[in-house]
């Protein structure tokens, strides 16, 4: 036998080992010593400077120091930010006392034009959904007393949630209690840490807290720009050829509103589509505002567009805008509502909407059904003339901010440039116009979100607005704006 | 006082059951994962991991997707029962069946049939979600003179109801002022990032609800929990957090708040609070309180839980709490110091871009008040909280005497009866609902993985007749499923606590996936995020 196991070679070994000098066996031995010692000696771990153990007397005394911050005080930079441009609101209160629909009763201002709430379709205080809604409600009460999983589901909400399904032309709907907790329970349901999320800028809060909550990374391209998010697509497709099985591990989403709130602009969906599809990537619409205003019936961004709903994978929203009640509302495959039935943090944990309120979202619906050609078509036709007037009207001190057709109409005030100032001027200007009988809104902005739009005031058109009315409007606004 | 700790909830389970309960999972598993092969290997294993085959990531991560189909849908049909009727004394369930083969119970169909069966299961506290009482003209008038929605957000969108509302509440709790949002789960998770922030320190309770969790995390202040209703380890955390300061740099903390439940909805315990007020004023802190559930139902007038252990809300800076539940309505309130109400109203998400409550539910809410209030002279307010009361200590007395291990005070309507084994919770279920009782059974992964529960609440619209008729039939169904844990024969031996069971909760019932877990929990010994939402949350709780 030959190599290291032979016999030969072994005892060949051995015999030099026990012929070696006392001194290279103290020498082994020492370095097994101290191997052995080394062994025994616990883990090295570096002192991390925090964790120096503090005695009693240090912890008394640093508690008793301790003192918080006012409750009351805004907890950080980006709020104290948001409480000096929003606190000047307090000034003024515009508590309505009358119902909320095409003229309002705020404050002092008796039949004011309502130009402040959204209510794109008109349906708001139609007598048709009124009288089902007393219907629902004499036979179901007020409240469901229970979340859906509990005894919190009725016939009704059931019924609804078809009646989306329908409506939007998918397979499935979920309905949620509350608009704004909608995107923000539906993006970390399907988003975890490592998944990617391509967000628009332009997004509203409850979108950007979804995607905030669902601690993917998050992408943001700039609003609207198409080069923009083909750059980031194009970045990450890049990083994909070092680790090709990434894209079939990592959910990717982009996220977008169909019509943003804050801007008044449609997001170019159909380019996005083909993006999305070139890239692999899923879609997340926002479609609070754009049931109602786009497509032929008002049926939403795939009306619009003439695809099949199959082809946004999730897209839902606020009823709020378009369908005059409060909930919110998410369409899918089979597999995109049930997951969230087990994992939507606001669909689980929270109470099931007032069955009323499905009951009003369901008769808005078949409203839509029956005259949604003519409202929006009127409401269409009323937003392009009432922005050719004001953009006539008040060219030179106000931008019009916005899309042509789009019903929400941001006007901002040119002059100044400092937010606080530029809030301060809004307001005031409200204010004037609500003397004026006309009632527009200056929405607030929270300080977390990632990019805080101008101040402006906000203006929606709806289809229940006749053009006597708006043009009557337009000159105020702009009689109010131009003046010092 | 928190009657039994959490670790006297493990103390408490039968060594035999939770050998059995441990069995049962695995089994299931087991049996999930084969069903699994044999559909993936002969061909009906289309979408059995949610991907189609496509270059896209699947929707649902294989866990998850693995729970709801191989485990949670052999229960399903004891979750999400649809009802036609208002949730009162009484109600309709609708009747379901599965009509697909094999596939257990994921489609299930109505079959036209309703069962009426006694409510045990709505938070229906006070019997203001039912008829006649729960709804009256005025609510009718309100919903034809201010229409279903006022489309506009709590700073422009109120209307002189709601601000009647407001001022209302904050009378009712002896607060400076107050405001309405239209979503009791949005008045926690919408509202708390405009209270904390960064370099702000939240410390919440263990067990606290996923609406609190959901508004912690997204306020970006530091989240620390403490020990299930224990001051002591609250007092802990504070003491040491104060003294470390804020991670990194050591600067003391800018705010430190407390989030304690009033009622915690799973456990039917009432919330430490002179303790917690006396450690609270020790350090300085603030302390927000939400009574979803004590609101209303606590107290001799229904003030909550500041009522029952007679301290003043002076000491509570933050009250919250919904109309959800007592009030048969919808939405939420946060009644504090003006200063603290007005950063909120234009600073918070939930105030800025939400649409206020529906006149209606606010005209509701107010009729309740005033009934509570006794304004009306009728004195029906009062006596409900009465009746309310004696049917909570009733049926406690009564399930205890059965044998039945339940938790929490004798005077909170929310009973937990432990159940454990996780057959148990479907058999329960189903065998009480074909007698004619609705009850919430709650499982893994909402509760630790053997601490499965049903959960009665009890409400004053039920007469001793409709409780007895009620226990008659938990007393069959305990039998039959086997459920007397609290009776002398069987009382001992028990499962011993494991050493740093804390821990082992919260890494099972977290809504964030495991190694969100891991980098969350080691700080300073405590587990970071509190329990929250888990991913499957059907089980789960409001």
């Amino acid at each position: 036998m030959q190599g290291i196991y032979s016999i030969d070679f072994l005892t060949e070994q051995a015999k030099a080992w026990v012929s070696m000098n006392q001194y290279q066996h103290l020498l082994e031995l020492m370095c097994v010593l101290l191997s052995i010692y080394f062994w025994l000696q616990r883990a090295y771990k570096p002192k991390s400077k925090g964790k120096k153990k503090l005695t009693r007397e240090e912890i008394e005394l640093a508690c008793k120091q301790w003192k918080s911050v006012p409750l009351g005080e805004p907890p950080h930079s980006d709020a104290e930010a948001a409480w000096k441009r929003n606190s000047l609101a307090a000034e003024y209160d515009y508590v309505m006392k009358s119902e909320s629909r095409e003229t309002v009763d705020v404050a002092d201002a008796k039949g004011a034009l309502n130009l402040a709430s959204f209510n794109f379709s008109g349906l708001q205080g139609s007598d048709q959904v009124k009288e089902a809604c007393a219907e629902t409600m004499k036979h179901y009460g007020c409240g469901s007393c229970g979340p859906r999983g509990f005894y919190g589901t009725t016939d009704v909400h059931l019924r609804c949630e078809e009646r989306v399904a329908e409506f939007c032309g998918s397979k499935d709907a979920i309905i949620y209690s509350f608009g704004t907790a909608t995107m923000s329970s539906v993006i970390p349901a399907f988003c975890k840490r490592d998944d990617v999320l391509i967000c628009d800028e332009g997004v509203s809060y409850a979108v950007q807290a979804g995607c905030h909550l669902s601690r993917s990374q998050i992408h943001w391209f700039k609003h609207n720009d198409l080069e923009d998010l083909k750059r980031i697509l194009e970045d990450i497709h890049q990083a994909d050829v070092a680790d090709p099985k990434r894209p079939s591990r990592q959910r990717r989403f982009i996220v977008l509103e169909a019509l943003y709130t804050d801007y008044g602009d449609f997001a170019p969906l159909k380019e996005i589509i083909m993006l999305k599809n070139q890239y692999k990537y899923r879609l997340i619409v926002d479609e609070s505002n754009s049931i109602g205003v786009l497509g032929a019936s008002g049926h939403g961004v795939c009306e619009e567009l003439s695809i099949p709903r199959d082809e946004i994978e999730v897209s839902g929203g606020d009823f709020s805008p378009a369908l005059g009640t409060i909930g919110g509302f998410i369409v899918g495959e089979r597999i995109v509502v049930n997951h969230q039935r087990l994992s939507g943090a606001g669909y689980c944990f929270s109470a099931s909407q007032p069955p009323y309120l499905a009951t009003a979202a369901i008769e808005a619906m078949n409203l839509l059904d029956s005259e949604g050609e003519s409202r929006v078509g009127k409401l269409r036709q009323l937003t392009r003339k009432f922005r050719d007037l004001l953009s006539t009207g008040c060219g030179k001190c106000v931008e019009v901010l916005g899309d042509r057709d789009s019903p929400i109409v941001h006007l901002k005030l040119l002059g100044t440039e400092d937010d606080v100032e530029l809030q301060k001027a809004t307001l005031r200007k409200q204010k004037q116009l609500l003397d004026e009988g006309v009632f527009v809104s200056a929405p607030l902005y929270v300080g977390m979100i990632h990019k805080i739009p101008e101040p402006t005031l906000r203006l929606s058109v709806s289809a229940a607005h006749d053009e006597k009315m708006l043009t009557e409007a337009a000159v105020k606004i702009c009689t109010v704006l131009t003046r010092d | 006082m928190g009657e039994h700790s959490e670790d006297d909830k493990y103390n408490n389970v039968p060594y035999f059951t939770a050998l059995t309960t441990y069995c049962n999972y695995a089994v299931i598993v087991l049996l999930g994962h084969i069903w699994d092969f044999l559909a993936n290997t002969f061909g009906r294993g289309d979408g059995v991991n949610g991907a189609d085959g496509s270059d896209y990531a699947p929707y649902v991560r294989s866990f998850e997707d693995f729970y709801a189909r191989r485990v949670y849908s052999r229960v399903s049909d004891c979750w999400g029962r649809p009802i036609s009727s208002a949730p009162g004394a009484y109600v309709s369930v609708i009747e379901r069946e599965d009509n697909v083969e094999m596939d257990w119970k994921v489609d299930l169909q109505p079959t036209g049939k309703t069962l009426d069966c006694i409510n045990l299961a709505s938070y229906n506290y006070l019997g203001y979600g039912e008829l006649p009482g729960g709804i009256d003209q005025d609510t009718l008038e309100a919903l034809d003179k201010y229409g279903v929605s006022t489309g506009g957000n709590s700073v422009e969108g109120r209307n002189d109801i709601l601000e009647e509302l407001e001022k209302t509440t904050a009378d009712f709790l002896d607060k400076e002022a107050s405001i309405i949002l239209g979503m009791g789960f949005a008045t926690n998770s919408q509202v708390l990032c405009s209270l904390v922030g960064p370099g702000c320190l939240l410390i919440s309770d263990a067990l606290n609800h996923a609406s609190i969790v959901v508004g912690s995390r997204n306020s970006g202040a530091k989240i620390r929990t403490f020990a299930h209703n224990d001051p002591k380890s609250m007092e802990n955390t504070i003491r040491e957090s104060i003294a470390t300061g804020q991670p990194g740099t050591g600067k003391p903390w800018r705010k430190i708040l407390v989030v304690v439940e009033g009622i915690y909805s799973m456990e039917g315990e009432i919330c430490n609070l002179p303790e917690i007020i006396r450690v609270k004023k020790k350090y300085g802190v603030s302390l927000f309180l939400d009574e979803a559930h004590s609101i209303g139902a606590m107290g001799g007038t229904g003030r909550g839980v500041c009522e029952y252990w007679g301290v003043g809300t002076k000491d509570v800076d933050i009250m919250m709490g919904t109309f959800t539940k007592s009030f048969g309505a919808v939405g939420g309130y946060i009644a504090a110091s003006k200063d603290v109400v007005d950063l909120i109203r234009y600073t918070s998400p939930g105030a800025l871009y939400s649409t206020t409550m529906s006149p209606p539910c606010v005209k509701h809410i107010l009729w309740v008040l005033s009934e509570i209030k006794g304004e009306d002279g009728t004195g029906k307010g009062k006596q409900r909280i009465k009746q309310l009361k004696e049917n909570t200590i009733y049926l406690r007395k009564k399930l205890a005497e059965m044998g039945l291990q339940i938790y929490g005070e004798p005077e909170s309507p929310v009973i937990p009866i432990m159940i454990y084994g996780v057959g148990q919770i479907a058999t329960f279920s189903r065998e009480c609902l074909a007698r004619g009782l609705a009850v919430v059974v709650v499982g893994f992964p909402a509760t630790p993985l053997i601490l499965s529960r049903a959960r009665i609440c009890a409400s004053a619209a039920h007469t001793t007749e409709d409780l007895d008729k009620a226990l008659e039939i938990i007393k069959h169904v305990a039998k039959l499923s086997m459920i007397y844990y609290d009776t002398p024969k069987r009382r001992v031996p028990a499962l011993k606590a494991p050493k740093k069971f804390e821990e082992k909760v919260h890494a099972t019932d977290s809504i964030f996936s495991r190694e969100e877990m891991v980098e969350h929990s080691t700080e300073n010994g405590h587990t970071v995020l509190p329990r929250a939402a888990p991913d499957f949350g059907r089980f789960s709780f409001i």
